[in-house]
């Protein structure tokens, strides 16, 4: 009997503290670790993700927004060194020669999270979108959302790295 | 063997082009949409493409419909390379024209496969 509660194993736990959302949040998670494992070829260690209006400390974010039954955002969220290494592993290029290409770099890192994230969480009853990535730099900006928006922040580290994805979740 | 790339992130242009030319392709054109995509097959008929889904002006669905009416390029190979990674979204590239299809993200050696099967079959 005691077994019975483990039947179901993954990699990941669904984070039992977030509630409802847990599930969705360990797709996004795993989403991004996805994607760095694949792609990047940088190893990421996932933390414990919060419900928190405190923006992620970062300076490079990608946003790409979904609407399914359930709509918002996913974002990534570095700081512009963190990001630049990421830029250059993407592109098999050092981290020098790379500032101009980091804008695109990083849209595309978040559409593919967004767009397994989308994977995980499409299905035939259910069809769900995503948009265009939008990157924004720079150090001195407010981001507003809607008052009841669900905000739940998961760090990811990379090396020396802190970076985030965050999921916006626009109130039903 | 001219190769076209079409998506809308250069980043994923770049990484497929270093994966081509690893395989040995060199002359590579790109395209930053399917309207551009098409531009280019007008200016020297590729013999592989590869294109994203989800771009502005015209789609890569859209692109390989237009493409597919176009003398000789009915049979190109084309390779769909998107986070499209749905049944119904690969029936869909399908039916539009698309030969085989890799979902982002991927490893270069599901991409170096891909495209060496792909022109294998179809030189057969
Ligand atoms: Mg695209």
């Amino acid at each position: 009997m005691s077994h019975e509660s483990t039947a179901v194993s993954t990699e990941t736990p669904a984070y039992p503290h977030l509630g409802e959302h847990g599930p969705m949040v360990d797709a996004l998670v795993r989403s991004a670790l996805d994607v760095f494992a694949t792609m990047v070829a940088l190893p990421l260690v996932a933390g414990v993700p919060t419900i928190s209006d405190a923006r992620p400390p970062a300076n490079v974010i990608g946003t790409v927004g979904f609407a399914g039954s359930i709509s918002g955002l996913v974002s990534f969220c570095g700081t512009r060194v963190a990001s630049l290494e990421i830029t250059a592993a993407l592109l098999g290029s050092s981290v020098d020669a790379v500032a101009g290409d980091l804008p695109d770099a990083i849209g595309e890192v978040a559409n593919m999270i967004a767009g397994s994230f989308r994977t995980k969480m499409s299905h035939s009853e259910d069809r769900w979108a995503i948009t265009m990535p939008v990157v924004t730099i720079g150090e001195d900006f407010l981001q507003k959302y809607s008052s009841s928006a669900v905000r739940v922040i998961c760090p990811l580290t990379m090396g020396t790295h802190q970076l985030f994805v965050e999921l916006v979740l626009q109130p039903a | 063997m001219r190769v076209l790339i079409v998506d809308d992130s250069s980043t994923m242009r770049r990484i497929i082009a270093n994966t081509l030319k690893k395989l040995g392709y060199d002359d590579v054109v790109e395209a930053g949409d399917g309207t551009e995509g098409l531009q280019k097959v007008a200016q020297g008929k590729p013999g592989l493409i590869l294109t994203d889904w989800n771009m502005p002006k015209m789609d890569g669905r859209e692109f390989v419909k237009t493409l597919r009416t176009q003398s000789g390029m009915e049979a190109v190979p084309v390779l769909m390379v998107t986070t499209h990674a749905e049944r119904t979204d690969v029936v869909l590239a399908l039916q539009a024209g698309v030969n085989d299809y890799v979902v982002k993200p991927f490893t270069p050696e599901t991409l170096k496969e891909k495209i060496e099967a792909l022109l294998g079959k179809t030189a057969a």
